[in-house]
Protein backbone atom coordinates (compact mmCIF):
# COMPACT_ATOMS: atom_id res chain seq x y z
CA UNK A 1 0.00 0.00 0.00
CA UNK A 2 2.58 2.42 0.87
CA UNK A 3 6.11 2.72 -0.43
CA UNK A 4 9.34 3.40 1.52
CA UNK A 5 8.98 7.45 -0.16
CA UNK A 6 5.33 7.49 1.06
CA UNK A 7 6.03 5.81 4.98
CA UNK A 8 9.17 8.15 4.93
CA UNK A 9 6.53 11.45 3.75
CA UNK A 10 3.79 10.05 6.24
CA UNK A 11 6.23 9.82 8.95
CA UNK A 12 8.01 13.14 8.51
CA UNK A 13 4.59 15.18 7.97
CA UNK A 14 3.12 13.95 11.36
CA UNK A 15 6.28 14.31 13.17
CA UNK A 16 5.82 18.14 11.67
CA UNK A 17 2.38 17.94 13.20
CA UNK A 18 3.40 17.18 16.08
CA UNK A 19 5.39 20.06 16.14
CA UNK A 20 2.44 22.32 15.48
CA UNK A 21 2.26 22.59 12.00
CA UNK A 22 -1.08 22.58 10.87
CA UNK A 23 -0.17 22.40 7.20
CA UNK A 24 1.23 19.01 7.34
CA UNK A 25 -1.68 17.88 9.13
CA UNK A 26 -3.68 19.69 6.25
CA UNK A 27 -1.35 17.31 3.65
CA UNK A 28 -1.77 13.87 5.78
CA UNK A 29 -5.90 14.69 5.85
CA UNK A 30 -5.49 15.13 2.04
CA UNK A 31 -3.88 11.69 1.09
CA UNK A 32 -5.41 9.29 3.49
CA UNK A 33 -8.99 10.97 3.80
CA UNK A 34 -10.22 8.84 1.07
CA UNK A 35 -8.77 5.68 2.05
CA UNK A 36 -10.06 5.74 5.47
CA UNK A 37 -13.06 6.98 4.70
CA UNK A 38 -13.85 4.16 1.97
CA UNK A 39 -12.57 1.44 4.11
CA UNK A 40 -14.78 3.00 7.03
CA UNK A 41 -17.70 2.84 4.12
CA UNK A 42 -16.94 -0.71 3.23
CA UNK A 43 -17.08 -1.57 6.67
CA UNK A 44 -20.37 -0.03 8.51
CA UNK A 45 -21.69 0.23 5.43
CA UNK A 46 -23.26 3.70 5.74
CA UNK A 47 -22.16 6.63 4.42
CA UNK A 48 -23.44 8.91 7.34
CA UNK A 49 -21.74 7.04 9.94
CA UNK A 50 -18.56 6.80 7.83
CA UNK A 51 -18.27 10.04 7.47
CA UNK A 52 -19.30 10.58 11.05
CA UNK A 53 -15.91 7.66 11.88
CA UNK A 54 -13.70 9.07 9.41
CA UNK A 55 -13.60 12.77 11.59
CA UNK A 56 -13.14 10.83 14.67
CA UNK A 57 -10.54 8.96 13.51
CA UNK A 58 -8.42 12.49 12.76
CA UNK A 59 -9.83 14.14 15.27
CA UNK A 60 -7.73 11.40 17.61
CA UNK A 61 -4.77 11.93 15.29
CA UNK A 62 -4.97 15.45 16.00
CA UNK A 63 -5.21 15.18 19.69
CA UNK A 64 -2.65 13.01 19.96
CA UNK A 65 -0.38 14.63 17.79
CA UNK A 66 1.95 15.44 20.66
CA UNK A 67 3.07 11.97 21.89
CA UNK A 68 3.34 10.48 18.49
CA UNK A 69 6.19 8.36 17.66
CA UNK A 70 7.14 6.74 14.57
CA UNK A 71 7.27 3.50 16.03
CA UNK A 72 4.92 2.13 12.90
CA UNK A 73 4.00 2.99 9.41
CA UNK A 74 1.52 5.63 9.75
CA UNK A 75 -1.11 4.02 8.29
CA UNK A 76 -0.75 1.47 10.29
CA UNK A 77 -1.39 3.54 12.85
CA UNK A 78 -3.85 5.23 11.41
CA UNK A 79 -5.74 2.32 10.47
CA UNK A 80 -6.05 0.51 13.52
CA UNK A 81 -7.59 3.85 15.52
CA UNK A 82 -10.05 3.48 12.22
CA UNK A 83 -10.86 -0.36 12.78
CA UNK A 84 -10.90 0.17 16.61
CA UNK A 85 -13.68 2.61 15.79
CA UNK A 86 -15.34 0.91 13.11
CA UNK A 87 -15.00 -2.85 15.18
CA UNK A 88 -16.65 -0.58 18.51
CA UNK A 89 -19.63 0.71 16.07
CA UNK A 90 -20.63 -2.83 14.85
CA UNK A 91 -20.59 -4.32 18.18
CA UNK A 92 -22.80 -1.86 19.73
CA UNK A 93 -25.20 -1.93 16.68
CA UNK A 94 -25.22 -5.40 17.23
CA UNK A 95 -26.41 -5.25 20.70
CA UNK A 96 -28.50 -2.21 20.04
CA UNK A 97 -30.16 -4.64 17.63
CA UNK A 98 -30.39 -7.48 20.23
CA UNK A 99 -31.92 -4.90 22.97
CA UNK A 100 -34.48 -3.77 20.82
CA UNK A 101 -35.23 -6.17 18.80
CA UNK A 102 -37.01 -4.07 16.05
CA UNK A 103 -38.25 -5.35 13.02
CA UNK A 104 -37.54 -2.62 10.84
CA UNK A 105 -37.71 -1.80 7.21
CA UNK A 106 -33.69 -2.66 5.96
CA UNK A 107 -34.02 0.85 4.11
CA UNK A 108 -35.22 2.70 7.40
CA UNK A 109 -32.28 2.54 9.69
CA UNK A 110 -29.30 2.75 7.68
CA UNK A 111 -28.93 4.67 4.36
CA UNK A 112 -26.78 2.90 2.01
CA UNK A 113 -26.29 4.84 -0.78
CA UNK A 114 -24.16 3.96 -3.78
CA UNK A 115 -22.07 5.85 -5.79
CA UNK A 116 -23.74 6.68 -9.29
CA UNK A 117 -22.45 7.09 -12.42
CA UNK A 118 -25.42 7.05 -14.74
CA UNK A 119 -24.95 4.95 -17.73
CA UNK A 120 -28.18 3.44 -18.89
CA UNK A 121 -31.26 2.46 -16.84
CA UNK A 122 -30.35 -1.48 -17.71
CA UNK A 123 -26.96 -1.25 -16.73
CA UNK A 124 -27.58 0.58 -13.90
CA UNK A 125 -30.27 -1.80 -12.60
CA UNK A 126 -27.67 -4.63 -13.33
CA UNK A 127 -24.92 -2.86 -11.75
CA UNK A 128 -27.15 -2.31 -8.89
CA UNK A 129 -27.70 -6.14 -8.05
CA UNK A 130 -24.54 -6.83 -8.41
CA UNK A 131 -22.85 -4.36 -6.54
CA UNK A 132 -26.10 -5.35 -3.61
CA UNK A 133 -25.00 -8.86 -3.96
CA UNK A 134 -21.89 -7.75 -2.99
CA UNK A 135 -22.35 -6.13 -0.19
CA UNK A 136 -24.78 -8.48 1.37
CA UNK A 137 -21.75 -10.90 0.97
CA UNK A 138 -19.26 -8.76 3.14
CA UNK A 139 -21.93 -7.90 5.07
CA UNK A 140 -22.85 -11.33 6.11
CA UNK A 141 -18.77 -11.55 7.18
CA UNK A 142 -17.73 -11.22 10.94
CA UNK A 143 -16.38 -7.90 11.43
CA UNK A 144 -12.66 -9.55 11.83
CA UNK A 145 -12.90 -11.25 8.58
CA UNK A 146 -14.54 -8.17 7.26
CA UNK A 147 -11.28 -5.85 7.95
CA UNK A 148 -9.05 -7.76 6.51
CA UNK A 149 -10.34 -8.51 3.67
CA UNK A 150 -11.20 -4.41 2.76
CA UNK A 151 -7.44 -4.05 3.83
CA UNK A 152 -6.05 -6.97 1.94
CA UNK A 153 -8.59 -6.60 -1.44
CA UNK A 154 -9.13 -2.97 -1.31
CA UNK A 155 -6.32 -1.25 0.59
CA UNK A 156 -3.84 -3.79 -0.88
CA UNK A 157 -2.05 -4.08 2.64
CA UNK A 158 0.65 -6.84 3.05
CA UNK A 159 -0.53 -9.76 6.07
CA UNK A 160 2.07 -8.42 8.42
CA UNK A 161 0.70 -5.20 7.84
CA UNK A 162 -3.06 -5.97 8.30
CA UNK A 163 -1.45 -8.59 11.26
CA UNK A 164 -0.43 -5.19 13.12
CA UNK A 165 -3.29 -3.49 13.25
CA UNK A 166 -5.40 -6.25 13.69
CA UNK A 167 -3.06 -7.62 16.78
CA UNK A 168 -2.47 -10.86 15.88
CA UNK A 169 -0.01 -13.08 13.84
CA UNK A 170 0.68 -13.25 10.21
CA UNK A 171 -1.01 -16.76 10.00
CA UNK A 172 -4.55 -15.67 11.71
CA UNK A 173 -4.69 -12.75 9.40
CA UNK A 174 -4.15 -15.15 6.27
CA UNK A 175 -6.50 -17.55 8.28
CA UNK A 176 -9.03 -15.33 8.85
CA UNK A 177 -8.62 -14.22 4.72
CA UNK A 178 -9.37 -17.70 3.53
CA UNK A 179 -12.44 -18.05 5.85
CA UNK A 180 -13.35 -14.72 4.55
CA UNK A 181 -12.76 -15.52 0.79
CA UNK A 182 -14.23 -19.27 0.76
CA UNK A 183 -17.45 -17.56 2.16
CA UNK A 184 -16.99 -15.04 -0.81
CA UNK A 185 -16.08 -17.47 -3.39
CA UNK A 186 -19.58 -19.48 -2.16
CA UNK A 187 -22.06 -16.48 -2.06
CA UNK A 188 -20.28 -14.69 -5.43
CA UNK A 189 -19.88 -17.85 -7.52
CA UNK A 190 -22.91 -17.12 -9.46
CA UNK A 191 -21.76 -13.65 -10.68
CA UNK A 192 -18.31 -15.30 -12.34
CA UNK B 1 5.86 -27.79 -6.45
CA UNK B 2 3.79 -29.06 -3.70
CA UNK B 3 0.29 -28.54 -3.53
CA UNK B 4 -0.86 -25.54 -1.66
CA UNK B 5 -3.81 -27.26 -1.26
CA UNK B 6 -3.12 -30.28 -0.16
CA UNK B 7 0.24 -29.54 2.01
CA UNK B 8 -1.52 -26.41 3.74
CA UNK B 9 2.04 -25.20 2.93
CA UNK B 10 2.04 -21.69 1.52
CA UNK B 11 -1.15 -21.88 0.53
CA UNK B 12 -1.42 -17.80 0.42
CA UNK B 13 0.13 -18.59 -2.80
CA UNK B 14 -3.38 -19.18 -3.84
CA UNK B 15 -4.89 -16.02 -2.78
CA UNK B 16 -1.64 -14.29 -4.07
CA UNK B 17 -1.96 -15.51 -7.32
CA UNK B 18 -5.72 -14.56 -7.96
CA UNK B 19 -5.06 -11.05 -6.85
CA UNK B 20 -1.53 -10.59 -8.71
CA UNK B 21 -0.19 -10.23 -6.44
CA UNK B 22 2.51 -13.05 -6.76
CA UNK B 23 6.38 -12.38 -8.41
CA UNK B 24 5.96 -13.75 -12.14
CA UNK B 25 8.71 -16.28 -11.32
CA UNK B 26 6.34 -18.14 -8.90
CA UNK B 27 3.39 -17.32 -10.80
CA UNK B 28 4.78 -18.97 -13.76
CA UNK B 29 5.71 -22.22 -11.37
CA UNK B 30 1.83 -21.97 -9.83
CA UNK B 31 0.77 -22.04 -13.89
CA UNK B 32 2.85 -25.24 -14.35
CA UNK B 33 1.14 -26.94 -10.88
CA UNK B 34 -2.05 -25.90 -11.93
CA UNK B 35 -2.03 -27.49 -15.29
CA UNK B 36 -1.97 -31.00 -13.37
CA UNK B 37 -3.92 -30.25 -10.37
CA UNK B 38 -7.88 -29.79 -10.38
CA UNK B 39 -7.98 -28.27 -7.19
CA UNK B 40 -6.05 -25.39 -7.44
CA UNK B 41 -7.23 -25.05 -10.47
CA UNK B 42 -10.82 -24.36 -9.58
CA UNK B 43 -9.78 -22.45 -6.37
CA UNK B 44 -7.89 -20.24 -8.95
CA UNK B 45 -10.79 -19.73 -10.87
CA UNK B 46 -13.38 -19.22 -7.90
CA UNK B 47 -11.01 -17.04 -6.19
CA UNK B 48 -10.31 -14.42 -9.10
CA UNK B 49 -13.93 -14.59 -10.06
CA UNK B 50 -15.01 -13.63 -6.44
CA UNK B 51 -11.87 -11.33 -6.54
CA UNK B 52 -13.24 -9.34 -9.70
CA UNK B 53 -16.48 -9.59 -8.03
CA UNK B 54 -15.29 -7.17 -5.58
CA UNK B 55 -14.02 -5.08 -7.61
CA UNK B 56 -17.78 -4.12 -8.64
CA UNK B 57 -18.16 -2.16 -5.35
CA UNK B 58 -17.42 1.36 -6.24
CA UNK B 59 -16.31 3.65 -2.89
CA UNK B 60 -18.59 6.89 -1.77
CA UNK B 61 -17.96 10.04 -2.91
CA UNK B 62 -15.66 12.12 -0.47
CA UNK B 63 -18.23 14.68 1.08
CA UNK B 64 -17.91 18.14 -0.07
CA UNK B 65 -17.55 19.50 3.40
CA UNK B 66 -15.38 16.48 5.19
CA UNK B 67 -12.76 19.00 6.24
CA UNK B 68 -15.09 21.71 7.00
CA UNK B 69 -16.70 19.86 9.82
CA UNK B 70 -13.15 18.00 10.80
CA UNK B 71 -11.75 21.37 11.62
CA UNK B 72 -14.87 22.86 13.07
CA UNK B 73 -14.56 19.61 15.97
CA UNK B 74 -10.74 20.44 16.33
CA UNK B 75 -11.42 24.27 16.76
CA UNK B 76 -14.25 22.98 19.32
CA UNK B 77 -11.43 20.85 20.90
CA UNK B 78 -9.04 23.50 20.78
CA UNK B 79 -11.19 25.72 23.15
CA UNK B 80 -12.28 23.34 25.18
CA UNK B 81 -11.08 23.87 28.86
CA UNK B 82 -7.86 22.77 29.59
CA UNK B 83 -8.21 19.87 31.95
CA UNK B 84 -10.05 18.11 28.99
CA UNK B 85 -7.07 18.94 26.46
CA UNK B 86 -4.23 17.81 29.72
CA UNK B 87 -6.67 14.57 30.18
CA UNK B 88 -6.76 14.01 26.31
CA UNK B 89 -2.77 14.30 26.54
CA UNK B 90 -1.79 12.49 28.80
CA UNK B 91 -3.61 9.10 28.46
CA UNK B 92 -1.66 9.38 25.05
CA UNK B 93 1.72 9.62 26.48
CA UNK B 94 3.10 6.49 24.70
CA UNK B 95 3.78 3.86 27.28
CA UNK B 96 2.40 4.79 30.39
CA UNK B 97 -1.16 6.82 31.36
CA UNK B 98 0.59 9.66 32.62
CA UNK B 99 -1.41 11.60 35.20
CA UNK B 100 -4.50 10.68 33.86
CA UNK B 101 -5.14 7.75 36.35
CA UNK B 102 -4.32 9.29 39.13
CA UNK B 103 -6.51 12.39 38.08
CA UNK B 104 -9.59 10.53 37.62
CA UNK B 105 -8.67 8.00 40.72
CA UNK B 106 -8.84 11.75 42.61
CA UNK B 107 -11.56 13.57 41.06
CA UNK B 108 -13.83 10.51 41.54
CA UNK B 109 -12.60 9.91 45.36
CA UNK B 110 -13.63 13.79 45.66
CA UNK B 111 -17.15 13.22 44.30
CA UNK B 112 -17.66 10.30 46.46
CA UNK B 113 -16.88 11.81 49.25
CA UNK B 114 -18.63 14.94 48.12
CA UNK B 115 -21.95 12.96 47.44
CA UNK B 116 -21.51 11.13 50.93
CA UNK B 117 -21.13 14.28 53.06
CA UNK B 118 -23.90 16.24 51.57
CA UNK B 119 -27.37 16.37 53.12
CA UNK B 120 -30.13 14.29 51.50
CA UNK B 121 -32.26 17.44 50.01
CA UNK B 122 -35.70 16.71 48.54
CA UNK B 123 -35.81 19.82 45.83
CA UNK B 124 -33.60 19.53 42.57
CA UNK B 125 -30.40 20.16 43.21
CA UNK B 126 -29.72 22.04 39.79
CA UNK B 127 -31.78 23.37 37.14
CA UNK B 128 -31.74 21.75 34.42
CA UNK B 129 -32.43 24.38 32.44
CA UNK B 130 -29.89 26.55 33.54
CA UNK B 131 -26.72 27.68 31.03
CA UNK B 132 -24.47 26.48 33.90
CA UNK B 133 -26.16 22.63 33.84
CA UNK B 134 -25.84 22.74 29.76
CA UNK B 135 -22.30 23.93 30.38
CA UNK B 136 -21.33 20.66 32.41
CA UNK B 137 -23.41 18.45 30.79
CA UNK B 138 -20.98 19.45 27.29
CA UNK B 139 -18.37 18.81 29.66
CA UNK B 140 -19.80 15.39 30.94
CA UNK B 141 -19.92 14.59 26.80
CA UNK B 142 -16.49 14.87 26.56
CA UNK B 143 -15.25 13.02 30.04
CA UNK B 144 -17.61 10.14 27.91
CA UNK B 145 -15.13 10.79 24.79
CA UNK B 146 -11.86 10.56 26.45
CA UNK B 147 -12.92 7.45 28.82
CA UNK B 148 -13.44 6.21 25.06
CA UNK B 149 -9.74 7.02 24.46
CA UNK B 150 -8.75 5.62 27.12
CA UNK B 151 -9.98 2.38 26.43
CA UNK B 152 -8.96 2.73 22.76
CA UNK B 153 -5.65 3.45 24.17
CA UNK B 154 -5.74 0.82 26.42
CA UNK B 155 -6.37 -1.68 23.65
CA UNK B 156 -4.01 -0.32 21.05
CA UNK B 157 -0.90 0.05 23.59
CA UNK B 158 1.42 -3.25 23.60
CA UNK B 159 1.25 -5.48 27.11
CA UNK B 160 4.36 -4.65 27.04
CA UNK B 161 4.77 -1.44 26.48
CA UNK B 162 2.51 -0.74 29.87
CA UNK B 163 4.44 -3.13 32.14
Amino acid sequence: MTSAFALERDTELMLRVRDGDSVSFGLLLERHRGPVIHFLYRMVLNDAIAEELAQEVFLRVYRSRASYEPTAKFTTWLFRIATHLALNWIRDKKNEKKQTRLDEDPEDGISRQVVDLRPTVEQKMVRDVRLQEVRNAIETLPSNQRAAVLMHKYQEMEYSQIAKILRCSESAVKSLLFRAYETLRLRLAHMA
Amino acid sequence: MQCPIKTKENAEILLDYSSGKLTPDLSAIFQSHMESCEDCRAFSIAQRSAWEALDAWAPMPIPADFDRKLYARIDQYEKSRWWIKLWHRSIWQSGSFGPAMPIATACLTLAVGVMLWLPVNNKPAVDLASPQTKMESSDLEQIETTLEDLEMFRQLTPTSARS
